[in-house]
């Protein structure tokens, strides 16, 4: 198989498709506490679609996923050839390479505008990098995750890491790296479209829509121009207001704790490549607002 | 029933219900009515109160909810019921709350005395400037912004036009937008656009000229972005002089020599007419051509389709390519574009056209080719003139804030602009100065020479030390003058207060009351939500105080022709409240008062602006608001267009109703390219480009001292071509000395980075008070509008040798 520190699973949107590859995932991710015949398994085999039996064929690739946002194939009618001219494979292991018995896929070529300087080929291919129709980041995976040995400290630990992007509750979060965005790419959404973990390292996938201009909310937090920050003073306190979420009775749903303005896709946080102490412990419900009401 | 926040909220809803219904809206109750609460910003317990306010920063106009709690902003978050930003920021405006808590804001009147800054009290500070302008009141200027509010802006012009017969009157949006105003009133014989934001939701195609508002208004950018992302059919197309990340974002980017788009306007108009595409209908109907005299002039004089046809005949596709390097090909399909009246197309534009030696002339070439093909006065369809500060229509515009102007869009040259002024304020007849004042480069160079004409000047809410083009001439020299004296009002130390004489803190954004206006004459108004640091007061009140200080100490003009006080406040009993005692200043909504009152002055340019308490419970509307039978009142989306605007002449589907030439018809100009003053010569051989970038609004002041935005972006850089880096043997960072005619400065290298200019030219962001650019950009201006060109000039690049 391929190296236990990537964790990279490409989403999928359609329901069949999220469920099926949700399921393969966790035997193919380092499947510490998860067992590979899990419940829910049975269920992903009965969703053995043509459709998606086709997928797998295909092999490698990111135009095999129904999911990606670079799948302009499926969702524009764009024909393949024009797929492959224009959409390199990301370098992230693919789903449908571990099924088909761990057949590893080398990337076809590197992300466009990644190398530094400018080519005359970036210029030329970034406007065909657009993506049409991305899907809302809206979809649920199966299984069960590692319950926090100390869920509160975690939680406590998790929240004060997630305070700490963000000068008051509810501003968007800064970047905590430097912004890839040179002119001819746009590179953000190959990490934070699905999530991904490298080593200790979680990129969160967004809890919103997709929008065009993610610099637009926010900010990187390193300039690779310049050595030395001097930090401006400044006396401004942001509200960080103390919640958690409480059952009204014994054994009810907690409710939501906080708003939803830009936070809907909910596994965001509390999914896989949530914060620890925020996970959920039933992913496989995808329908979290059935239970889990707002707090007003 | 308790009364909670939840109750309070319902209770205030339903008062401000039964308060619309007889045609009143009730200032107490609305604001909390008309916020929605937000489910992640507004619980209950927490103790925030939530309330509306347009963003400080930019001419975008976008609503922000304000959390206050405890006379603190704790949070701030998009106004989902602003229909400007349908809920979003920008990186700046999400911080926008960090800038009122700088560790180093100003609190205390500082006298320069012996070179040095020592604190006096406020009666001292104003009593210093009362005696310095009654000694030479026509010596004085005053030198604004379009940042300053509606009101601080009226008092200001009021003061120096009304009170002093003086009309050294002039803001830094002079050095901004001032073309964009002589292209809309060569071409519509009145000022600001026709259009709205609500063309980018519309349009087929978005061209952007030299514009980048992916950083500059970045949330106009994600409006059309957003489209296009989620598969709706928008083609972007980017026309500058460097890459930028609009261009990321659009369909084709075509780069044009500097200077160089008078000519790609043309060869556009060249095939609408040799291809026969053009709109003859709407010419016919709608339309009168235009030519210069002999010089260039803001009217000029009348002129047929023929000679204008004569004048466009040289610019081939080929030719303009020469001038242009934009591909003939690439000319041509502009011009099929323009030439498809099936397709709607809007033109943005900003700072790129507007600071431009020939800024008047593109200006009239944007509107013209949108005329001459009719893509005008359709929804999605028209020119769309894109501002750079929070109230630069409201306030220097509209306000007429400008050295030629008196409110409502009256000249000073027109005799009966004056006296009607004159009525309204309430003077003895002649009071107004009937020969215009002196214009911001003016002002400056006066300023700035032994025995000029200006000898003493007001700078609120402004940094000129930073912002003037080549400052060392500008600003700078008038350390070498005797008796020159600048005041400052500002929130914090800036490269300008460090030479002023007498520094006044200022209150800012929401620890004031306000009214702005922006880029889509939409009027927004907020209410005072924090009290400022001790020490620091309104500009407007910091104005009153000084003209109620010349009253006392005995100047006529301060007087109206009854011998009352020019700036009188009554409380709801009609009690005369003196508002220019600081203790008394918010005992009544002055900025209400003087609101009310200029509005008096904006219909006869049927600018209508809405009244006060309207405001108050919208998120801003756009003139002209016109009151309806019913006695609501009624913004205008589409200005000229028969459909919307209710000044059109029944009938009509389009009128100019303000057409110089008194037809009912906009002007079409005929315009030839002309060289740039400075180009790249054999010793100074790149082109120099200066701009803004998304985390850094204007000159720095305030984001520079907010920690997220400082640490995105913490210094100036100069951007290259990656291959004239390459020749040149410079690499990422290393230190680059660009030397112009005027200075030289070293600054880090950035190649690959945000942007990219292309060979033989190099960019700078003006942000940063530590490394100023514009001790090195040209002062040359417009002829008509004398807005000088930041965007061009020649320069040397050499790598800096460490010594």
């Amino acid at each position: 198989m391929y190296p236990k520190h990537i964790k990279k699973v490409r989403g999928r949107t359609l329901l069949l498709g999220a469920v099926f590859a949700a399921s393969l995932s966790f035997g193919a991710c380092a499947g510490d506490q998860r067992e590979k015949d899990s419940p829910e398994a049975p269920v992903a085999i009965q969703l053995k679609t043509p459709e998606v039996t086709g997928a797998l064929d295909e092999g490698a690739g990111g135009e095999s996923d129904p999911g990606s946002p670079l799948d302009l194939q499926r969702n524009t009618g764009a024909t393949e050839d024009v797929v492959a001219a224009v959409v390199p494979p990301l370098v992230v292991m693919n789903v449908a390479a571990v099924v088909a018995e761990e057949v590893y896929v080398a990337p076809a070529a590197a992300p466009l505008g990644q190398s530094g300087v400018l080519t005359e080929l970036d210029n030329a291919l970034s406007n065909t990098r657009w993506i049409s129709n991305p899907t809302p980041w809206n979809r649920g995976r199966v299984g069960r995750y590692k319950t926090s040995l100390d869920r509160e400290a975690d939680r406590a630990k998790s929240l004060a890491a997630r305070a700490e992007l963000r000068s008051f509750e509810g501003a968007p979060p800064v970047m905590p790296h430097s912004s890839s965005y040179t002119a001819g790419s746009k590179t953000c959404l190959d990490c934070h479209m699905e999530g991904i973990q490298i080593g200790k390292k979680v990129a969160h996938p967004m809890p919103h829509v997709t929008m065009a201009n993610c610099t637009q909310c926010h900010v990187e937090q390193e300039n690779r121009l310049f050595d030395e920050l001097l930090v401006p003073g400044n006396n401004f306190s942001g509200d960080r207001p103390e919640r958690k979420g409480i059952s009204s009775m014994a054994g009810a749903p907690p409710v939501i704790p906080h708003g939803t303005l830009m936070r809907t896709a909910c596994l965001s946080c509390h999914g896989e490549f949530g914060y620890a102490g925020l996970k959920t412990d039933h992913p496989s419900r995808s329908n979290c607002m059935q239970c889990h009401i707002v707090e007003r | 029933m308790k009364l909670n926040r939840r109750n309070f909220v319902k209770a205030a809803a339903m008062t401000a219900a039964t308060a619309a219904a007889v045609g009143e809206v009730s200032a107490s109750t609305s604001i909390l009515s008309n916020a929605p609460r937000n489910p992640v910003l507004d619980p209950p317990e927490d103790g925030i109160t939530y309330h509306k306010a347009p963003c400080r920063f930019c001419g975008t106009g976008c609503h922000v909810k304000v959390g206050v709690r405890e006379d603190r902003i704790v949070s701030v978050t998009g106004d989902e019921l602003a229909e400007v930003n349908k809920g979003l920021l920008c990186v700046k405006g999400y911080h926008v709350g960090e800038i009122l808590y700088g560790r180093d804001r100003l609190t205390k009147p500082m006298l320069k005395r012996d070179g040095k800054h020592v604190p006096i009290s406020w009666d001292e500070a104003i009593d210093v400037i009362a005696k310095r302008i009654l000694r030479k009141p026509e010596a004085f200027g005053f030198y604004g912004s379009g940042q300053w509010t509606i009101p601080e802006g009226y008092i200001a012009n009021k003061f120096t036009k009304g009170g002093l017969s003086n009309n050294n009157v002039d803001p830094n949006a002079r050095l901004c937008m001032a073309s964009a105003v002589t292209g809309f009133l060569a071409v519509y014989g009145v000022d600001e656009p026709a259009s709205c934001y609500d063309d980018l939701d519309e349009a087929d195609v978005v061209i952007m000229w030299g514009n980048n508002p992916a950083e500059m208004h970045p949330v106009l950018m994600s409006r059309i972005a957003d489209r296009k992302f989620r598969g709706g059919k928008v083609k972007i197309i980017d026309i500058g002089t460097r890459r930028t990340r609009t261009s990321d974002f659009a369909d084709h980017y075509l780069n044009f020599r500097p200077h160089t788009d008078q000519a790609i306007f043309n060869g556009i108009a060249h095939l609408l007419l040799a291809n026969d595409t053009y709109d003859k209908e709407f010419v016919e109907k709608y339309c009168n051509f235009r030519e210069d005299e002999v010089k260039p002039s803001l009217f000029g004089v009348p002129s047929t389709f023929e000679a204008y046809k004569d004048t466009l005949a040289k610019y081939t596709p080929e030719y303009v390519e020469e001038l242009s390097g934009v591909p003939a090909d690439d000319i041509r399909m502009l011009a099929d574009l323009f030439g498809n009246r099936k397709l709607k197309i809007v033109s943005l534009w900003c700072m790129g056209m507007n600071q431009h030696t020939r800024g008047t002339a593109v200006n009239t070439q944007a509107h013209g080719i949108h005329l001459l093909s009719g893509h005008f006065g359709k929804p999605g369809d028209g020119p769309q003139s894109l501002t750079g500060q929070p109230s630069a229509c409201g306030t220097a515009r509209e306000v007429g804030c400008l050295a030629h102007l008196l409110p409502g869009g009256r000249l000073i040259a027109v005799e009966a602009h004056r006296t009607g002024s004159e009525e309204l304020w309430n003077l003895p007849k002649g009071r107004i100065n009937p020969v215009p004042g002196t214009h911001t480069v003016k002002m400056f160079e006066e300023f700035c020479t032994e025995g000029g004409s200006v000898d003493t000047i007001w700078v609120q809410v402004t940094n000129p030390a930073q912002s003037l083009p080549n400052v060392d001439k500008l600003f700078f020299n008038k350390n070498n003058c005797t008796d020159k004296f600048l005041i400052v009002s500002d929130v914090y130390p800036t490269a300008t207060t460090v030479e002023a004489d007498l520094i006044l803190p200022a209150a800012l954004w929401v620890e004031k009351n306000g009214v702005f206006g922006n880029s889509e004459r939409r009027t927004q108004q907020w209410f005072k939500m924090v009290n400022p640091p001790e020490g620091a007061r309104d500009d407007c009140w910091q104005t009153l105080a000084v003209a109620r200080r010349l009253f006392e100490l005995g100047h006529e003009g301060m007087k109206d022709k009854d011998g009352e006080f020019l700036f009188r406040f009554f409380d709801d009993n009609g009690k005369e409240v003196e508002s220019w005692k600081w203790e008394h200043y918010y005992d009544v909504n002055v900025d209400k008062a003087l609101y009310s009152e200029y509005r008096g002055f904006t219909f006869m340019k049927h600018k209508n602006v809405a009244p006060y308490d309207a405001l108050v419970a919208t998120r801003g509307m756009r003139w002209p608001v016109v009151e309806q039978p019913d006695g609501s009142f009624r913004e205008t989306r589409w200005r000229f267009a028969g459909f919307d605007d209710p000044y059109v002449a029944e009938g009509k589907e389009i009128d100019f109703y303000h057409s110089k030439t008194n037809d009912g018809k906009a002007q079409i100009w005929a315009r030839e390219y002309e060289a740039p003053p400075e180009m790249p010569d054999e010793e100074y051989s790149s082109w120099l480009c200066t701009g803004r970038v998304v985390e850094h609004w204007h000159s720095g002041t305030m984001t520079s001292r907010v920690p997220q935005l400082n640490a995105a972006m913490p210094g100036a850089y100069v951007e290259m071509n990656a291959k004239d880096a390459r020749d040149k043997g410079i690499r990422n960072g290393d230190s680059v000395r660009l030397r112009t005619r005027r200075g030289e400065l070293v600054l880090p290298a950035s190649i690959g980075g945000r942007g990219e200019p292309p060979v033989g030219s190099v960019f700078v962001p003006w942000f940063d008070e530590n490394l100023l650019i514009n001790k090195l950009t040209l002062d040359a201006t417009c002829p008509i509008s004398k807005q000088p060109d930041y965007k061009k000039c020649a320069v040397e690049v050499t790598k800096a040798v460490e010594e």
